[in-house]
Protein backbone atom coordinates (compact mmCIF):
# COMPACT_ATOMS: atom_id res chain seq x y z
CA UNK A 1 0.00 0.00 0.00
CA UNK A 2 1.23 3.17 -1.13
CA UNK A 3 0.11 6.42 0.65
CA UNK A 4 -0.07 8.68 -2.17
CA UNK A 5 -1.57 5.93 -4.73
CA UNK A 6 2.03 6.77 -6.69
CA UNK A 7 4.53 4.28 -7.61
CA UNK A 8 7.75 5.04 -6.07
CA UNK A 9 9.56 5.64 -9.32
CA UNK A 10 7.46 9.09 -9.60
CA UNK A 11 9.27 11.28 -6.95
CA UNK A 12 7.14 10.63 -3.64
CA UNK A 13 4.10 12.08 -2.98
CA UNK A 14 2.76 15.61 -3.73
CA UNK A 15 1.57 17.97 -0.53
CA UNK A 16 -1.63 17.09 -0.99
CA UNK A 17 -1.11 13.18 -0.94
CA UNK A 18 0.88 14.04 2.31
CA UNK A 19 -2.13 15.71 3.86
CA UNK A 20 -4.51 13.53 3.28
CA UNK A 21 -2.19 10.72 5.06
CA UNK A 22 -1.67 12.74 7.76
CA UNK A 23 -5.51 13.35 8.18
CA UNK A 24 -6.37 9.78 8.05
CA UNK A 25 -3.86 9.49 10.74
CA UNK A 26 -4.68 11.86 12.35
CA UNK A 27 -8.65 11.44 12.83
CA UNK A 28 -7.56 7.55 13.91
CA UNK A 29 -5.20 8.13 16.75
CA UNK A 30 -7.12 8.08 19.51
CA UNK A 31 -4.33 8.26 22.54
CA UNK A 32 -1.64 10.18 20.80
CA UNK A 33 1.65 10.41 19.29
CA UNK A 34 2.69 6.43 19.96
CA UNK A 35 0.23 4.79 18.30
CA UNK A 36 0.37 6.77 15.50
CA UNK A 37 4.10 6.39 15.38
CA UNK A 38 3.09 2.77 14.85
CA UNK A 39 1.00 3.71 12.19
CA UNK A 40 3.23 5.81 10.15
CA UNK A 41 5.94 3.41 10.73
CA UNK A 42 4.25 0.91 9.01
CA UNK A 43 2.60 3.50 6.21
CA UNK A 44 6.49 4.53 5.69
CA UNK A 45 8.56 0.95 5.23
CA UNK A 46 5.48 -0.29 3.36
CA UNK A 47 6.03 2.68 0.91
CA UNK A 48 9.45 1.59 0.07
CA UNK A 49 11.02 5.14 0.05
CA UNK A 50 13.15 5.49 3.48
CA UNK A 51 15.60 3.56 5.08
CA UNK A 52 14.94 1.56 8.03
CA UNK A 53 17.57 3.82 10.01
CA UNK A 54 15.94 6.89 8.75
CA UNK A 55 12.41 5.89 10.06
CA UNK A 56 14.30 5.11 13.52
CA UNK A 57 16.22 8.86 13.70
CA UNK A 58 12.69 10.38 13.08
CA UNK A 59 10.93 8.44 15.75
CA UNK A 60 13.85 9.09 18.16
CA UNK A 61 13.89 13.24 17.20
CA UNK A 62 10.36 12.92 17.55
CA UNK A 63 10.09 11.63 21.26
CA UNK A 64 13.55 13.66 22.37
CA UNK A 65 12.21 17.06 22.10
CA UNK A 66 9.33 18.40 23.44
CA UNK A 67 5.80 18.86 21.72
CA UNK A 68 2.71 17.03 21.15
CA UNK A 69 4.59 13.23 19.84
CA UNK A 70 1.98 13.17 16.54
CA UNK A 71 2.74 16.69 15.53
CA UNK A 72 6.51 16.85 16.04
CA UNK A 73 6.21 13.26 13.85
CA UNK A 74 4.15 15.11 11.16
CA UNK A 75 6.84 17.55 10.67
CA UNK A 76 9.62 15.40 10.42
CA UNK A 77 8.16 12.95 8.08
CA UNK A 78 6.24 15.40 5.97
CA UNK A 79 9.37 17.09 5.35
CA UNK A 80 11.41 13.62 3.97
CA UNK A 81 7.74 13.15 2.42
CA UNK A 82 7.66 16.45 0.47
CA UNK A 83 9.81 19.25 1.53
CA UNK A 84 8.49 22.46 3.62
CA UNK A 85 4.98 21.86 1.48
CA UNK A 86 4.97 18.64 2.70
CA UNK A 87 6.00 19.26 6.44
CA UNK A 88 2.90 22.03 6.13
CA UNK A 89 0.66 20.13 4.82
CA UNK A 90 1.03 17.21 7.34
CA UNK A 91 1.62 19.28 10.35
CA UNK A 92 -2.11 20.70 9.56
CA UNK A 93 -3.61 17.33 8.37
CA UNK A 94 -2.15 15.84 11.78
CA UNK A 95 -3.90 18.83 13.66
CA UNK A 96 -7.34 19.38 11.75
CA UNK A 97 -9.55 15.86 12.86
CA UNK A 98 -8.86 16.63 16.84
CA UNK A 99 -8.96 20.55 16.22
CA UNK A 100 -12.67 20.18 14.63
CA UNK A 101 -13.59 17.30 17.13
CA UNK A 102 -13.04 19.54 20.03
CA UNK A 103 -14.76 22.65 18.26
CA UNK A 104 -17.65 20.76 18.28
CA UNK A 105 -18.10 19.01 21.48
CA UNK A 106 -16.88 22.64 23.11
CA UNK A 107 -20.06 24.11 21.91
CA UNK A 108 -22.04 21.05 22.75
CA UNK A 109 -20.16 21.03 26.55
CA UNK A 110 -20.50 24.80 27.19
CA UNK A 111 -24.51 24.57 26.52
CA UNK A 112 -24.92 21.50 28.16
CA UNK A 113 -21.90 20.97 30.84
CA UNK A 114 -24.38 21.71 34.29
CA UNK A 115 -26.94 19.32 33.10
CA UNK A 116 -26.70 16.27 35.53
CA UNK A 117 -26.80 13.58 32.60
CA UNK A 118 -23.51 15.09 31.20
CA UNK A 119 -22.22 16.04 34.75
CA UNK A 120 -22.66 11.92 36.01
CA UNK A 121 -21.21 10.79 32.57
CA UNK A 122 -18.27 12.71 32.76
CA UNK A 123 -18.08 11.26 36.89
CA UNK A 124 -17.93 8.21 35.31
CA UNK A 125 -15.95 8.63 32.29
CA UNK A 126 -13.01 10.40 35.00
CA UNK A 127 -12.66 7.00 36.73
CA UNK A 128 -12.29 5.48 33.44
CA UNK A 129 -8.95 7.81 32.87
CA UNK A 130 -7.85 6.70 36.50
CA UNK A 131 -8.08 3.36 35.52
CA UNK A 132 -5.93 4.03 31.80
CA UNK A 133 -3.70 6.44 33.66
CA UNK A 134 -2.91 3.67 36.68
CA UNK A 135 -1.97 1.10 33.70
CA UNK A 136 0.24 3.44 32.08
CA UNK A 137 1.94 4.33 36.02
CA UNK A 138 2.31 0.37 36.34
CA UNK A 139 4.74 0.31 32.76
CA UNK A 140 6.52 3.58 32.99
CA UNK A 141 7.20 2.85 36.63
CA UNK A 142 8.41 -0.64 35.87
CA UNK A 143 10.39 0.70 32.88
CA UNK A 144 11.93 3.42 34.77
CA UNK A 145 13.17 1.16 37.58
CA UNK A 146 14.74 -1.16 35.67
CA UNK A 147 17.41 1.09 35.41
CA UNK A 148 18.69 0.91 38.69
CA UNK A 149 18.49 3.05 41.89
CA UNK A 150 19.46 6.09 39.97
CA UNK A 151 16.34 6.12 38.03
CA UNK A 152 13.83 5.63 41.34
CA UNK A 153 15.34 8.68 43.02
CA UNK A 154 14.80 10.84 40.44
CA UNK A 155 11.14 9.68 39.83
CA UNK A 156 10.94 10.46 43.76
CA UNK A 157 12.56 13.72 43.17
CA UNK A 158 10.65 15.08 40.32
CA UNK A 159 7.59 14.00 42.12
CA UNK A 160 8.16 15.24 45.26
CA UNK A 161 8.82 18.71 43.01
CA UNK A 162 5.85 18.55 41.69
CA UNK A 163 3.01 17.29 44.04
CA UNK A 164 4.81 18.50 47.81
CA UNK A 165 6.31 21.89 46.26
CA UNK A 166 3.97 23.17 43.68
CA UNK A 167 7.06 24.18 40.93
CA UNK A 168 6.16 24.61 37.58
CA UNK A 169 6.67 21.56 35.48
CA UNK A 170 9.80 23.19 33.71
CA UNK A 171 11.45 23.07 36.98
CA UNK A 172 10.94 19.55 38.12
CA UNK A 173 11.91 18.44 34.08
CA UNK A 174 15.18 20.46 34.07
CA UNK A 175 16.03 19.54 38.09
CA UNK A 176 14.99 15.91 37.20
CA UNK A 177 16.81 15.57 33.92
CA UNK A 178 20.01 17.28 35.15
CA UNK A 179 20.05 15.09 38.57
CA UNK A 180 19.71 11.88 36.02
CA UNK A 181 22.67 12.72 34.11
CA UNK A 182 25.14 13.83 36.67
CA UNK A 183 24.25 10.83 38.32
CA UNK A 184 26.13 8.67 35.66
CA UNK A 185 25.61 5.49 33.54
CA UNK A 186 22.78 6.97 31.08
CA UNK A 187 25.20 5.87 28.09
CA UNK A 188 24.11 3.80 25.75
CA UNK A 189 24.71 -0.18 25.82
CA UNK B 1 -1.50 41.91 27.24
CA UNK B 2 -4.74 41.62 25.69
CA UNK B 3 -6.60 37.83 26.11
CA UNK B 4 -5.30 35.93 23.16
CA UNK B 5 -1.88 36.64 23.50
CA UNK B 6 -1.99 35.36 27.20
CA UNK B 7 -3.69 32.47 26.26
CA UNK B 8 -1.03 31.92 22.97
CA UNK B 9 2.06 32.34 26.11
CA UNK B 10 -0.05 29.64 28.25
CA UNK B 11 -0.64 26.90 25.37
CA UNK B 12 3.26 28.14 23.86
CA UNK B 13 4.63 27.05 27.54
CA UNK B 14 2.62 23.82 27.78
CA UNK B 15 3.61 22.49 24.24
CA UNK B 16 7.10 23.27 24.82
CA UNK B 17 6.47 21.30 28.24
CA UNK B 18 5.09 18.45 26.74
CA UNK B 19 7.69 15.71 26.94
CA UNK B 20 7.70 12.03 26.41
CA UNK B 21 4.27 12.09 25.34
CA UNK B 22 0.36 12.59 25.79
CA UNK B 23 0.22 11.77 29.65
CA UNK B 24 3.57 13.59 30.47
CA UNK B 25 1.74 16.74 29.20
CA UNK B 26 -0.99 16.73 32.44
CA UNK B 27 1.21 18.48 35.16
CA UNK B 28 2.14 21.51 32.72
CA UNK B 29 -1.74 21.67 31.84
CA UNK B 30 -2.65 21.72 35.09
CA UNK B 31 -0.46 24.04 36.33
CA UNK B 32 -1.06 26.55 33.73
CA UNK B 33 -4.41 26.26 33.67
CA UNK B 34 -5.72 25.60 36.79
CA UNK B 35 -2.93 26.73 39.70
CA UNK B 36 -1.47 29.85 37.24
CA UNK B 37 -4.27 31.30 35.45
CA UNK B 38 -7.69 29.93 36.75
CA UNK B 39 -9.44 29.04 33.64
CA UNK B 40 -10.59 25.77 34.57
CA UNK B 41 -11.61 24.22 38.08
CA UNK B 42 -10.46 20.81 39.37
CA UNK B 43 -13.31 19.38 38.29
CA UNK B 44 -13.37 20.84 34.59
CA UNK B 45 -9.66 20.18 34.10
CA UNK B 46 -10.94 16.67 34.94
CA UNK B 47 -13.85 16.84 32.30
CA UNK B 48 -11.19 17.95 29.62
CA UNK B 49 -8.95 15.11 30.10
CA UNK B 50 -11.80 12.94 30.35
CA UNK B 51 -12.50 14.20 26.74
CA UNK B 52 -8.99 14.43 25.20
CA UNK B 53 -8.63 10.29 26.36
CA UNK B 54 -12.02 10.02 24.13
CA UNK B 55 -11.24 11.96 20.91
CA UNK B 56 -8.29 11.73 18.87
CA UNK B 57 -5.45 13.95 19.37
CA UNK B 58 -2.67 14.00 22.09
CA UNK B 59 -4.25 15.84 25.04
CA UNK B 60 -2.32 19.19 25.42
CA UNK B 61 -4.03 19.71 21.32
CA UNK B 62 -7.45 19.15 22.55
CA UNK B 63 -6.80 20.92 25.95
CA UNK B 64 -5.61 23.99 23.98
CA UNK B 65 -8.99 23.65 21.26
CA UNK B 66 -11.18 23.42 24.05
CA UNK B 67 -9.79 26.19 26.53
CA UNK B 68 -9.06 28.33 23.78
CA UNK B 69 -12.59 28.40 22.32
CA UNK B 70 -14.14 28.78 26.19
CA UNK B 71 -12.16 31.84 26.29
CA UNK B 72 -12.17 33.68 23.26
CA UNK B 73 -14.16 31.70 21.13
CA UNK B 74 -13.06 30.12 17.38
CA UNK B 75 -10.17 33.14 17.54
CA UNK B 76 -9.60 31.66 21.26
CA UNK B 77 -9.22 28.14 20.33
CA UNK B 78 -7.28 28.85 16.88
CA UNK B 79 -4.78 30.71 18.99
CA UNK B 80 -4.41 28.37 21.62
CA UNK B 81 -3.97 25.11 18.96
CA UNK B 82 -1.23 27.04 16.43
CA UNK B 83 0.78 27.98 19.88
CA UNK B 84 0.52 24.70 21.57
CA UNK B 85 1.75 23.16 18.66
CA UNK B 86 4.29 25.73 17.19
CA UNK B 87 6.15 26.69 19.61
CA UNK B 88 7.65 23.23 20.11
CA UNK B 89 7.89 22.80 16.33
CA UNK B 90 10.24 25.71 15.83
CA UNK B 91 12.54 24.04 18.61
CA UNK B 92 12.43 20.59 16.31
CA UNK B 93 12.93 22.12 13.41
CA UNK B 94 15.32 23.48 14.12
CA UNK B 95 16.99 20.81 15.56
CA UNK B 96 16.60 18.63 12.81
CA UNK B 97 18.43 20.91 10.43
CA UNK B 98 21.31 20.93 13.12
CA UNK B 99 21.49 17.56 12.98
CA UNK B 100 21.11 16.70 9.07
CA UNK B 101 24.30 19.39 9.22
CA UNK B 102 26.42 17.36 11.32
CA UNK B 103 28.02 13.98 11.39
CA UNK B 104 26.90 10.73 12.69
CA UNK B 105 23.50 9.54 13.11
CA UNK B 106 20.92 11.81 15.70
CA UNK B 107 19.98 8.37 17.36
CA UNK B 108 23.64 8.27 19.55
CA UNK B 109 23.54 11.99 20.42
CA UNK B 110 20.12 11.45 21.98
CA UNK B 111 20.04 8.38 23.81
CA UNK B 112 21.47 10.14 26.81
CA UNK B 113 18.95 12.52 26.91
CA UNK B 114 16.04 9.96 26.22
CA UNK B 115 17.40 7.52 28.99
CA UNK B 116 17.83 10.72 31.32
CA UNK B 117 14.13 11.31 30.51
CA UNK B 118 12.93 8.06 30.95
CA UNK B 119 12.42 9.00 34.94
CA UNK B 120 11.21 12.24 34.81
CA UNK B 121 8.45 11.01 31.90
CA UNK B 122 7.81 8.38 34.70
CA UNK B 123 6.95 10.52 37.64
CA UNK B 124 5.10 12.95 35.17
CA UNK B 125 2.66 10.81 34.72
CA UNK B 126 2.72 9.26 38.53
CA UNK B 127 1.56 12.85 39.13
CA UNK B 128 -0.86 13.23 36.65
CA UNK B 129 -2.42 10.08 37.96
CA UNK B 130 -2.81 11.95 41.39
CA UNK B 131 -4.19 14.68 39.24
CA UNK B 132 -6.57 12.78 38.07
CA UNK B 133 -7.47 10.19 40.88
CA UNK B 134 -7.92 13.27 43.77
CA UNK B 135 -11.57 13.92 42.65
CA UNK B 136 -12.57 9.96 43.16
CA UNK B 137 -10.54 9.74 46.85
CA UNK B 138 -12.65 12.37 48.16
CA UNK B 139 -15.69 10.92 47.36
CA UNK B 140 -16.24 6.78 48.66
CA UNK B 141 -19.23 6.17 46.10
CA UNK B 142 -16.44 6.50 43.37
CA UNK B 143 -14.57 3.93 44.89
CA UNK B 144 -16.59 1.00 44.28
CA UNK B 145 -17.37 2.32 41.04
CA UNK B 146 -13.74 2.83 39.64
CA UNK B 147 -12.95 -1.01 40.99
CA UNK B 148 -15.93 -2.21 38.33
CA UNK B 149 -14.40 -0.74 35.65
CA UNK B 150 -10.64 -1.68 36.98
CA UNK B 151 -12.58 -5.27 36.38
CA UNK B 152 -13.76 -4.12 32.62
CA UNK B 153 -9.99 -3.00 31.72
CA UNK B 154 -8.52 -6.54 32.06
CA UNK B 155 -11.13 -7.60 28.89
CA UNK B 156 -8.60 -7.36 26.22
CA UNK B 157 -11.70 -6.02 24.28
CA UNK B 158 -11.39 -2.92 26.41
CA UNK B 159 -7.89 -2.69 26.28
CA UNK B 160 -7.60 -2.58 22.73
CA UNK B 161 -10.53 -0.04 22.50
CA UNK B 162 -9.83 2.84 25.68
CA UNK B 163 -11.77 4.84 24.39
CA UNK B 164 -14.45 2.12 24.27
CA UNK B 165 -13.59 1.87 27.85
CA UNK B 166 -14.15 5.07 28.75
CA UNK B 167 -17.98 5.52 26.60
CA UNK B 168 -18.80 2.31 29.13
CA UNK B 169 -18.03 4.31 32.30
CA UNK B 170 -19.23 7.40 31.14
CA UNK B 171 -22.70 5.42 30.23
CA UNK B 172 -22.60 3.44 33.77
CA UNK B 173 -22.10 7.01 35.30
CA UNK B 174 -25.09 8.20 34.34
CA UNK B 175 -27.10 5.16 35.19
CA UNK B 176 -25.42 4.46 39.04
CA UNK B 177 -23.37 8.00 40.12
CA UNK B 178 -26.72 10.26 39.41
Amino acid sequence: MNYSGKTPESGGPSPAGVFFLFLRLGALTFGGGIVMMGLLEKEMRNSGRFQPEEIIDMMVLATSFPGPIAVNLALLAGVKMAGVPGAAAAVTGTILPPFLTILFLAKLLMLYINHPLVSSFFTGAGCAVVVIVGGVVCSMLKIAFSGGWKDVAVVGLVSVILLALGLHPFIAVAVGTAVRLLLGGVRSP
Amino acid sequence: MTALAVLAAAFARIGLGAFGGGLATIPFIHHELVLIHGWLTEREFAEVVSLAQMTPGPVALNAATYVGYRIGGFAGALVATIAVAAAPLTLVAAAAWLISRASGRPKDRLDRIQKALRPVTAAMVLSAFWMVSRPIVEDRRLWFFTLAVFGLSRFNFFKNYPQLLLLAAGGAGIIFLR
